[in-house]
């Protein structure tokens, strides 16, 4: 994963440098919008971290010229404005995720590592997930390198989980997406599907929560 | 804030109004005057010609079959009193016979009954006249029917005493409304007076003081000097309030940094390497601290000031609550915390500030899984009864004791001596209901810990 940091603060900016180095991730840093365009465009990178408040041109002026240009790089957004302002103003312009400073680092690698992952999962057979790996050509599931054994249901709702990571889905999400029209289906079933795929994810990255009266939410927790 | 449309004299919008006011009377008074200067002036010279023609027909006598006339001297004496005015006439026999006068002396239009007298305007020789028509029957053995005097006097002197009636009368009116609009204008500056006072005490007070204004006896007055007062009491009062809260919030913001200060230095002193880490350990903690309270402070900061200018759009409360719980669920995944969702029936939307809203239920969620144990259950439940939805919040928490709950409210009145608490999280949550005009009640929950509740008007605010 090489990721290009935009950020005008030194100290932040060496630290965010020196954690993903330990982390054995590469990180490149530049101060302004204007060197991060030329970056961009001489160099491919994985994921942008980009903060807004920058010197000259503002985060969310290159965020808006790299969208217009077609480039689909995944970015995450660093601010210290007003929370909430900022949130639904970058998500507007185009970032894939959002973070305020000040933020724990490794917050900001989970994130990383999310967005990577997802954008992954659009060219790989693979998903990572931390300790769990996916294989979609083979729906084939490991954690920490040992074959999950799982039925063909199971198999089914850990694939829904894994394209549809941190968001609710409802009984009714799954069972339009596990059951066709000729099989009836009882939303116990579900349950008990659920509960075999738990016990075989015990000791994953994956934790599928229930919040009950609304649905269910996965999470990777790296 | 309305748009200040272009600014105006009060003053000169009133005058001008009542001047134009005046101004219709005037000219409806004028209409009036004229007719009544003319009729007058027709009166009195009517009665003149009328007389006139009267003695005129006392003249006529008859010899056999003959009728004649002599005009007596008198009715042209009275014909003389208006000397401008020049008189034409016509005496007529009773087969519509010319005795005497002007041959071609105009006739009236009618036809005529059995009057004696008629009146009528008419053009001879180029001039505008009044003419009267006075007959009388005659019996006579040899004679019968009706001989006319056709009297006509030109219309000068009458002209002259209608314009001299409207003159006078034009100027006695004019006279009044002038009159009126001096009065107005007096009153109007008297009326206006109080204000241009107030305005001249309040800018005598250099910066802000608490004094009030001073009562006045004028009941129209009274209300605004009142509204200004109370004004001025409340901006008092969030101003206490304010000077309040920045003691308790660098109070609050030292104290951190005091503590990591004094971290870093004994740290920094230490020759023990193999106590670094947890001095480091501690710097961290007091730092989250001061972030959380940082962030507190500022979303306080927020939520009063979007509460003061007044947000208002269609919030779905539904949505608003589930994308709330999804977060909190996503962010607390790795925890043994238990969520659940409860939602009665269709839930109407609130008039509010969607993000307001969203960072009050946040705090609520927060102080749950804050203050809550390792294995906490959480449910949210939304209920709309008589035109108020609920959210509800239980948790298996500690709760808060009936006597504390007024106090937790409170700015910066924490209750545990647990270092993550700012004391800001309830006080956010109340400034947010208080500008939504909802209410927020902290209950028992039948979960064993804390419920709080919060209701909000559905629909129009």
């Amino acid at each position: 994963m090489r990721m290009l940091l935009i950020e005008d603060s030194d100290s932040l900016a060496q630290s965010i440098q020196v954690y993903f180095h330990n982390e054995g991730h590469p990180l490149d840093w530049v101060n302004s919008v204007e060197k991060a365009r030329s970056s961009v465009s001489l160099e491919s990178f994985d994921l942008l971290i980009l903060d807004i408040n920058l010197p000259g041109a503002s985060g969310f002026q290159l965020l808006q010229s790299l969208r217009a240009n077609g480039n689909r790089i995944p970015v995450l957004v660093l601010t210290a404005r007003t929370e909430i302002d900022d949130r639904v103003s970058a998500l507007d312009f185009g970032a894939d995720d959002y973070l305020a400073k000040p933020f724990d680092f490794r917050e900001l690698a989970a994130r990383c590592r999310a967005l990577y992952r997802r954008e992954r999962g659009k060219a790989s057979n693979d998903i990572l997930c931390g300790n769990l790996v996916y294989d979609l050509a083979t729906h084939s599931a490991k954690v920490n390198g040992r074959l999950l054994e799982l039925r063909q249901r199971e198999r089914q709702l850990l694939e829904l989980f894994l394209k549809n990571l941190d968001r609710v889905l409802t009984k009714d999400d799954i069972s339009n997406r596990l059951y066709d029209f000729n099989e009836a289906y009882t939303p116990n079933a579900i349950e008990q599907t659920l509960t075999r795929l738990r016990k075989q994810l015990a000791n994953s990255s994956l934790i599928i929560k229930t919040i009950r009266g609304l649905g269910y939410l996965a999470h990777v927790d790296d | 804030m309305s748009m200040i449309s272009t600014s105006y004299s009060l003053r000169r919008r009133m005058l001008v109004r009542s001047a134009l006011l005046l101004l219709i009377v005037f000219v409806l008074l004028s209409i009036g005057a004229w007719h009544y200067a003319k009729q007058a002036a027709n009166y009195s010279y009517d009665r003149l010609l009328r007389s006139a023609s009267l003695s005129m027909l006392e003249g006529v006598h008859v010899t056999g079959a003959n009728v004649d006339i002599d005009i007596p001297y008198a009715s042209f004496e009275m014909m003389q009193l208006s000397s401008e005015d020049k008189v034409f006439y016509r005496v007529q026999g009773p087969q519509g016979n010319f005795i005497t006068g002007y041959e071609n002396f105009p006739l009236p239009n009618q036809s005529l009954g059995k009057e004696r007298t008629l009146f009528y305007d008419a053009n001879y020789l180029s001039e505008h006249i009044r003419v009267v028509m006075q007959r009388k029957w005659l019996s006579e053995p040899e004679v019968s029917g009706w001989v006319s005097v056709y009297l006509g006097q030109t219309l000068n002197a009458r002209d002259q005493m209608r314009n001299d009636i409207l003159v006078r009368s034009l100027a006695t009116l004019l006279g009044i409304m002038l009159l009126v609009l001096f009065v107005l204008w007096w009153s109007i500056n008297r009326a206006l007076e109080p204000l241009s006072t107030i305005s001249k005490s309040l800018f005598t007070q250099t910066s802000f003081s608490e004094t009030p204004l001073d009562k006045t006896s004028i009941q129209e007055v009274a209300p605004l000097v009142d509204a200004i007062n109370e004004y001025q009491t409340r901006l008092a009062s969030n101003l206490d309030g304010m000077k309040t809260f920045i003691a308790d919030a660098s109070h609050q913001i030292r104290t951190v940094q005091s503590a990591t200060q004094a971290q870093l230095d004994i740290a920094s002193q230490s020759q023990d390497l193999s106590q670094l880490p947890a001095h480091l350990g501690r710097i961290r903690e007091e730092h989250l601290r001061l972030t959380r309270l940082t962030n507190q402070l500022l979303s306080h900061a927020m939520v009063v000031h979007r509460g003061d200018t007044r947000i208002v759009e269609d919030v779905n409360m539904e949505s608003l609550v589930k994308q709330l719980l999804t977060e909190c669920v996503r962010d607390y995944a790795h925890t043994e915390i238990e969520f659940s969702y409860h939602c009665d029936g269709r839930i109407g939307s609130v008039q509010g500030d969607w993000i307001a809203l969203k960072e009050a239920f946040r705090n609520l969620l927060e102080n749950s899984l804050v203050y809550g144990p390792a294995k906490n259950q959480i449910d949210v439940s939304l209920t709309q009864e008589a035109g108020h939805v609920n959210v509800i919040i239980d948790d298996q928490g500690p709760g808060i004791p009936q006597t504390q709950r007024e106090q937790a409210v409170q700015r910066f009145k924490r209750l545990t001596t647990r270092k993550e608490g700012s004391g800001l999280g309830l006080a956010i949550v109340s400034s947010v209901v208080e500008s939504h005009e909802g209410r927020f009640f902290l209950e028992d929950s039948p979960l064993g810990g804390l419920r709080a509740r919060v209701q909000l008007r559905v629909g129009e605010s």
